[in-house]
């Protein structure tokens, strides 16, 4: 590894520690804090609270002209690490497209030109792809929901945004149910109105 | 739409409703009421530790840039028993005035330390439990945000110690901004 700056006077350097995979870059002025917000993540799960969340991140990211990038996971599941047929490759292929163009069609629908945004789809487990994406793309900060499952269904499986909460290299914003009961009540609405 | 996992090993299974579809084609209906997206009121809960500091510090340049307020909320924690003889000789009352003066000259320090005068800040002091307290405390200032600072305890540590900020996150009725005590300054820039 190409040492940089005071880095290159150290003699005695144990080789790259922990954080050597993101190298410390030094700009000009360093500000006090580590405020920044110019890439935002977003993690959904594309289920009807999806919209809201995204909404909130655009309304966010508008003033503070940050970019949005919209990212979904697709579970792997049980099958994680199995080995894969060119079948089940090629389905996996075609259902990230599919995949993509929801996000596409939602990004559309809730950011609306408030934010620069871009869309990514990965297949894994959930928090460990949030995290990873969120480290190379150097994330200034994640906004998800949570589905506030309480009591025993949460403390059996956990939740998602925990995980994300507890290993994000960066800050991380969490919207209540509240907001989500109120997108979902949204959607049973329109579902009517298209109905009729 | 769901995505699971198929019986043959590797596959997956996506299954998608009509629901969907239709909700999809009806995305523009979304966005016509206005969500109702504030940012005025930042809660900030304070226990004047390094961790406490960071939060602060990244709530402030926050604040600025979407010409939010803040209140910094220092919970002093209560755990005496009101009994007379089981007081074990303390006098919880002059106990607890002691604590909350300490606290409120505290608060009055960190406020004079770390925030500029670009920022409007307000100081609350409260007793009770740390997660009850923030929680009543957000909703009763309507706070629109909350931002916090977690020590990040993975493990055994954080089975038996818990986390505050965790429990806030569930319990909140605004969304809460989570800061880690270490991250982002080795990671980004």
């Amino acid at each position: 590894m190409k040492r940089a700056g005071a880095n290159r006077l150290k003699l005695h350097d144990n080789g790259p520690r922990r954080e050597a995979c993101a190298p410390r870059v030094k700009t000009g002025r360093r500000t006090r804090s580590a405020f920044r917000l110019r890439r935002i993540l977003v993690p959904v799960d594309l289920t009807a609270c999806s919209s809201a969340v995204v909404e909130y991140a655009a309304l966010l990211a508008g003033p503070a002209r940050a970019r949005i990038t919209l990212f979904h996971v697709l579970d792997s599941g049980c099958s994680r690490g199995a080995p894969k047929t060119a079948v089940e490759r090629f389905s996996e292929i075609q259902l990230l497209a599919r995949v993509q163009k929801h996000l596409g069609a939602l990004a559309e629908r809730a950011i609306r030109g408030r934010a620069g945004y871009e869309t990514l789809v990965r297949c894994g487990i959930p928090h460990v792809e949030i995290d990873t994406v969120a480290r190379q793309q150097r994330v200034d900060l994640i906004i998800l929901a949570t589905h506030g499952e309480r009591g025993l269904p949460d403390f059996c499986f956990g939740s998602t945004a925990e995980d994300v909460l507890r290993h994000a290299p960066c800050p991380v914003l969490v919207l209540p149910r509240r907001e989500i009961d109120l997108s979902e009540s949204k959607v049973q609405t329109s579902k009517k109105k298209g109905i009729s | 739409m769901k995505v699971k996992p198929a019986k043959k090993s590797g596959a997956v299974l996506v299954e998608s409703s009509p629901a969907d579809d239709a909700i999809l084609e009806q995305g523009e209906r979304f966005g016509e009421e206005k969500t109702p997206f504030k940012l005025k009121n930042i809660l900030v809960p304070v226990d004047f530790s390094a961790c406490s500091r960071k939060a602060l510090q990244y709530a402030i340049p926050f604040a600025r840039q979407f010409g939010a307020a803040l209140t910094l909320l220092n919970v002093v924690q209560s755990n005496y028993y009101p009994g007379g003889e089981f007081s074990g000789g303390y006098d919880f009352v002059r106990l607890e005035k002691e604590l909350r003066d300490s606290s409120e000259k505290q608060l009055a320090r960190l406020v004079l330390e770390e925030v500029d005068e670009f920022v409007p800040v307000k100081t609350v002091l409260r007793v009770g439990q740390p997660v009850q307290e923030i929680v009543s405390a957000a909703r009763e200032l309507e706070s629109d945000l909350i931002i916090l600072s977690t020590h990040g305890r993975t493990g055994l540590k954080h089975v038996f110690l818990g986390s505050v900020a965790e429990n806030v996150v569930r319990r909140a009725p605004c969304p809460v901004l989570v800061v880690r005590e270490q991250e982002h300054e080795f990671v980004g820039n």
